[in-house]
Parts: structure tokens; sequence; C-alpha cells
């Protein structure tokens, strides 16, 4: 890779790559560090991407995925990265704004959850692109966001209208 | 996110994240100067046990300097005896 590509990825998908780790992380500076390491390590080892498999972009994503997952389990060792059995709780109605609450349910979520709906919703990505950035196969990530909705209409219900309310005229 | 559910997603795109600090593109892209660049204005870090091992051969090396002068000077003062190739 040249120094005119590498420069030519790194403005290219800078911006994604640190809103997926903000919204992984929830701090600036760790997102930041994440971006950092994320476009040393293409720099360093550009062989390592092949287009063949994927966009840049994927690839940049499914880095700095591991490097957020690799920072978690080092700050939460005794935490799973899945945790299906847990139910979370509707938030409590607070002064917060509504992005202020939704920042706080994707953060309460685990992390396999969490990158799954910020992938889907918010990078926009098919189903197949989170599959192959995550290493997951295509029904562990849809099954992931089945569940990370659930429990974002749980735990941000107060903000919700109920499902199946019907507005507008017959 | 399933298509159905249109009210969660509007819900979810009001939490935007901050802008990328110009910071990170001079950490990232300063590695990459010229070499001409860095002559003039690179910084390296060097630890410290090579900061005492460089004091100690410089000290090292002052002393068998002065001590090679020392054992010079009383010949080089004999002129004389230097001219007949005494010394």
């Amino acid at each position: 890779m040249t120094d005119a590509e590498f420069r030519d990825a790194f403005h290219g998908h800078k911006d994604v790559v640190h809103r997926f780790a903000y919204r992984m992380t929830g701090s600036s500076s760790a997102a930041e560090d994440i971006v950092q390491d994320c476009f040393l390590i293409l720099w360093r080892k550009p062989g390592v991407y092949d287009p063949s498999r994927g966009t840049v972009r994927a690839f940049l994503l499914g880095i700095a995925r591991n490097l957020v997952l690799k920072r978690w389990r080092d700050e939460r060792p005794h935490e799973a990265l899945e945790d299906d059995a847990f139910v979370f709780q509707p938030l409590s109605v607070s002064e917060d704004g509504r992005a202020e609450a939704v920042e706080k349910a994707i953060l309460t979520l685990p992390p396999l959850q969490r990158e799954a709906v910020v992938l889907a919703e918010y990078e926009e990505m098919s189903l197949e692109e989170i599959a192959r950035a995550t290493a997951a196969d295509l029904a562990a990530v849809k099954s992931r966001l089945h569940r990370a909705r659930q429990n974002l209409r749980r735990m941000l219900a107060h903000l919700l209208e109920p499902k199946g309310v019907f507005h507008g005229t017959k | 996110m399933e298509p159905n559910d249109p009210q969660l997603r509007d819900l979810l795109r009001e939490w935007q994240t901050p802008a990328i600090s110009p910071a990170v593109e001079e950490r990232v892209l300063r590695p990459h100067r010229a070499w001409s660049s860095f002559l003039l204005h690179g910084s390296i870090r060097v630890p410290l046990p090579v900061v005492y091992g460089l004091l100690v051969l410089m000290i090292f090396a002052g002393w068998r300097m002065s001590a090679r002068t020392a054992q010079t000077a009383p010949c080089a003062a004999n002129c004389n005896q230097a001219l007949t190739g005494a010394c």
C-alpha cells in the first residue's frame, strides 16, 4: 500500500471507524485510540486486507471490532460478551433527553448485540456484511439483532408508543 | 434492524456521535512524513538505560584520553630527547 493509498483510506473511512468505536465504547478517547490502532495495523500489515473478501470499510470495521472486544475482555474479564439470559428492565424516566436515553440503552446491551445493532442501524450494513465483519454466521447475526431490538424496545419503552397502535384514519 | 420497526429506528437515530478530533489525523499520518521533514523536525525517544550506558562510555573515553595525554606530556616537554629519538 502506497502512502497516497493509505492517506485516501484514512480520509475515506476514519469517520466510520470512529462512529463505530464511539458507539461501542461510549468514550471519545477510547474511540480515537481505536481509530489510530486500526489504521496503524493497515499501514504495517497491508497484506492482511484481501479485496476479494470485502470492502476496506468492512475490513477496518472488523479490526475495530476486534480491538473493542479486546478492551472489553481486558477491562471486564469475568463478564460474558453475549448474555442471552439477561432481561433488561425499562430505563428509569429521567431528566435525560431522548438521545441520552438511547445512548444509555445501547451501551447497556451486551457487546455482541451492541455491535449487531450499531452496524445494522447506524452503518446500514446488510446481514451478510455484518456476518463477515464479525466473523459470525448469518443465523447468529439475525438472532443477536432480534434480541438487541427486543431489549432496546423494553429499555426505551417510555419513549416509544406501544406496538400495534394505529395512527391515522381508516 | 428489521424494516417493520421504523419507530425504534427513528428513535435510535437521535443519538449522534461527536466528530473525530483533528489530533487523530496528526497522530496517524505523522509517521508517514518524508525523511527530510523528520531530519528537521523529528524527535526520538531514548530509553534511560541507553542514556546511562552512553554516559558511562563517554566518561570512560574521557578518562582514557586524559590518561594518554598525561603519559605523553613529559616526553613532549623534553624536546631535546624527542628530537634525538630517545622518546
